[in-house]
Formats: C-alpha cells, sequence, structure tokens
C-alpha cells in the first residue's frame, strides 16, 4: 500500500495556490487543508536504548559478525516519512527499538534483570536514514507482547539530526490485545489509533514465512520544510 | 482553537506534574527527573513535536477529516481521501457505502470509537499518565519498571 504519487499532489496544489490568492495563508494554521493525517505521537515507554549497540544499521536480525540469527518472524518493515502534502522527507534519521522474542529490551534495566532470559542475537535497535524518496527500511522481528503491554509494538524516534520530530509506536492490525493495550487505547482518537496499525502480510518470494509491513509516517510542519 | 487546545493541554500537563511531585516526595526518588535522561515524548510529557492530538469531541474529530475535504462541501469523498492509511477506516465509517463520509457518519464514528474511554474527557480514563503503565525510566512506581513496558 502506497502513498498516492507525489507528482499528482505537487500538480494539484499548483492550481490550487494559483487559484486561491490566500491559500497559501491557508496552509500555515490548524484546520488547513491535509493530503495526509500526522501521525500522533506515542510515549517512548522506558525502554529507549541506554547503551547502544555496537551495531545500529537497519538488520536487526543479524548483529555484524554473527551467523546466529534471532528468534522470531522475520519482517521486511518498510515505509516513507512524509509531510501533510504527501512530499517526501528526505535524510531523515528513523530509529526503531523493540523487545526481542523473550520480551527482553535492549536496555539494561530490562536486560540485566533478564539477562538468562534474552536473545544475545537480535539487535533490539536500528537505524536508517530516509532517502530521496522519504523511504527507509528495516529487517527485525514481528513484534511479541511485553508483560503489561498486550499490544506488540515497535517503537519509532524521527529525527532530523540530534532533533527529535516525533517518537511513536506502530502496532500489528487486528491483533486482539490492542484493545486491552492502555497505550494504545488512549492514543487520541480513532483516526490516530487507526494510523499506527499496520497489516503483517505473508512475503509472496519467501519460502521460509518471511512477512512485510509497511508504516508510513506522516509529520506536522516543522520550520525547516516551511516554504 | 489549536492555541487554545494547547493551552488547555499544557494546564492538563502541568497538573499531573504537579500530582507527579507530591507523589515524588513520598517515593524515594527514582522518579523520571534524574533516571529520565529522555525528555520529550516521556510518559505523561508532551507530545513529541508534530504529533497530532486527539479530537475532543466529535465537532473536532469531523474537522480533523475536513481537513482532508479540498472543495470544502463539508463531506469527505473517497476521491478526496488520499491517505491511503485510512480507506479502511472511511470504509467502515461510510455506513451507507455511498463513497462519501458526511458528518453525521464522522460523528456516529467519533461516538462508537469514543464511549468506552469516557466520551467528555480530554483522553478518557488515562490510567497511567506519567505513571506505572509505561511509565518512564523508573517511573514514579513502587513497582520494578522491567514489568512495566
Ligand atoms: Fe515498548
Amino acid at each position: 500500500m502506497t502513498m498516492i504519487p507525489i507528482n499528482v499532489l505537487r500538480h494539484r496544489r499548483s492550481f490550487l495556490t494559483a487559484a486561491s490568492a490566500f491559500s497559501a495563508s491557508l496552509y500555515t494554521s490548524r484546520g488547513a487543508f491535509a493530503d495526509l493525517l500526522q501521525s500522533p505521537s506515542v510515549t517512548e515507554g522506558p525502554f529507549y536504548p541506554d547503551r547502544l549497540p555496537l551495531d545500529v544499521d537497519n538488520d536487526l536480525i543479524v548483529l555484524s559478525d554473527s551467523l546466529t540469527p534471532a528468534v522470531g518472524t522475520i519482517t521486511h518493515l518498510t515505509g516513507k516519512v512524509l509531510n501533510t502534502r504527501g512530499e517526501p522527507l528526505k535524510g531523515l534519521t528513523v530509529e526503531i527499538w523493540q523487545c526481542d522474542a523473550n520480551e527482553v529490551y535492549l536496555n539494561t534495566r530490562d536486560s540485566v534483570p533478564k539477562e538468562k532470559q534474552r536473545d544475545v542475537h537480535f539487535q533490539g535497535f536500528g537505524r536508517f536514514e530516509t532517502n530521496s524518496a522519504g523511504e527507509y527500511r528495516f529487517r527485525t522481528i514481528k513484534p511479541v507482547p511485553y508483560p503489561g503491554r498486550p499490544a506488540p509494538h515497535i517503537h519509532f524516534k524521527i529525527k532530523r539530526g540530534d532533533r527529535e520530530l516525533l517518537t511513536t509506536q506502530m502496532m500489528i492490525r487486528g491483533f486482539a490485545g490492542n484493545q486491552q493495550d492502555g497505550i494504545f487505547m488512549n492514543t487520541g482518537d480513532a483516526i490516530d489509533r487507526e494510523l499506527l496499525l499496520v497489516d503483517f502480510l505473508p512475503m509472496k518470494e519467501s519460502k521460509v514465512g518471511e512477512l512485510t509491513a509497511n508504516f508510513d509516517i506522516v509529520l506536522g510542519r516543522t520550520p525547516e520544510d516551511r516554504d | 482553537m489549536t492555541i487554545l487546545s494547547v493551552r488547555i493541554a499544557g494546564l492538563f500537563v502541568t497538573m499531573l506534574v504537579g500530582l507527579s511531585m507530591v507523589v515524588a516526595v513520598a517515593q524515594p526518588p527514582q522518579g523520571r527527573g534524574p533516571g529520565g535522561m529522555r525528555g520529550p515524548g516521556g510518559p505523561g510529557g508532551p507530545p513529541g513535536r508534530g504529533s497530532a492530538s486527539g479530537a475532543k469531541n466529535a465537532q473536532e474529530f469531523a474537522a480533523k477529516w475536513l481537513t482532508m475535504d479540498e472543495d470544502k462541501d463539508g463531506k469527505l469523498s473517497k476521491a478526496e481521501l488520499k491517505d491511503t492509511r485510512l480507506v479502511k477506516l472511511f470504509e467502515s465509517a461510510d455506513s451507507n457505502s455511498d463513497q462519501v463520509l458526511e458528518v453525521a457518519e464522522m460523528n456516529a464514528l467519533f461516538e462508537s470509537t469514543s464511549k468506552a474511554r469516557g466520551a467528555d474527557g480530554p483522553r478518557g480514563p488515562r490510567e497511567s499518565d506519567g505513571g506505572p503503565r509505561d511509565g518512564g525510566p523508573g517511573g514514579r512506581n513502587r513497582r520494578p519498571p522491567p514489568g512495566r513496558e
């Protein structure tokens, strides 16, 4: 599932701009026209890594030199970071983190007490920079429930350099635990919750049951992208 | 409207912070201060920049849909819906299946999805705002943090 091609939006935008003398001011206030709605923020939670792993690439399944892959259902996670006009935001850092298949986060407050439980082969955190189409991609595991969090989820942080633009989470569409999850159920309104849900689908080419998941993220306007 | 709601949200946060400070007095100093090296977006903290906040009532909810109402006819047609992430929700809310979301349908969706959560509060009963649930690095709770993610 991909967003509408950008050039279509651009065309329409320029038409609107020409057609309406005050359209520019409309775009700067809330209630203004938007092609895409902003992704809601969701709490960062307690387990953003307190010590980053040596390997912070976008493949969370395999640690640098390791030959043993992580436990879990391999998921090819892709998406775009866009603004509300549907334009791609390039050069942004997308960070993800999640617990391993044994419910342990890569954070010493979680991993130390659960030392024996953790999957040492899971990277737990990864980073990727969006390309000119605003795209990012990761290879990770399908998230699992965590004690106190019946909704399996992957945490996201979007940054421009060191500046944090959005902290959020994605969850699995149709997962029953979502309805019991306080974080999910207390996120904004029905639109906001919908924007967090992602389909995990069988990867057609995969013979070993890998999944694909697409999570597009829409940011509100930041000073840098004001034109 | 934006400014007002931000102020109200700010007030709400201020109240919560005040509340948590009161609690913190009675707790060992493991609140989200020192351990909480991560600021924005923290539990109960202000939402991260660029975030959207939930509609507080049906009117705000409809207004949110209608930011995509390009021809400004007061309803949202399927053709106007460019946000593919919302197609499923649109279809489930379009109860007469005419490919147009009218305000009445938006209202109905809001009512059916917010009742269980306390329709009139800004966020309904929030059991753990800033608290134990996803409660910040060692949030102000008696329980050990690892159990509360
Ligand atoms: Fe989490």
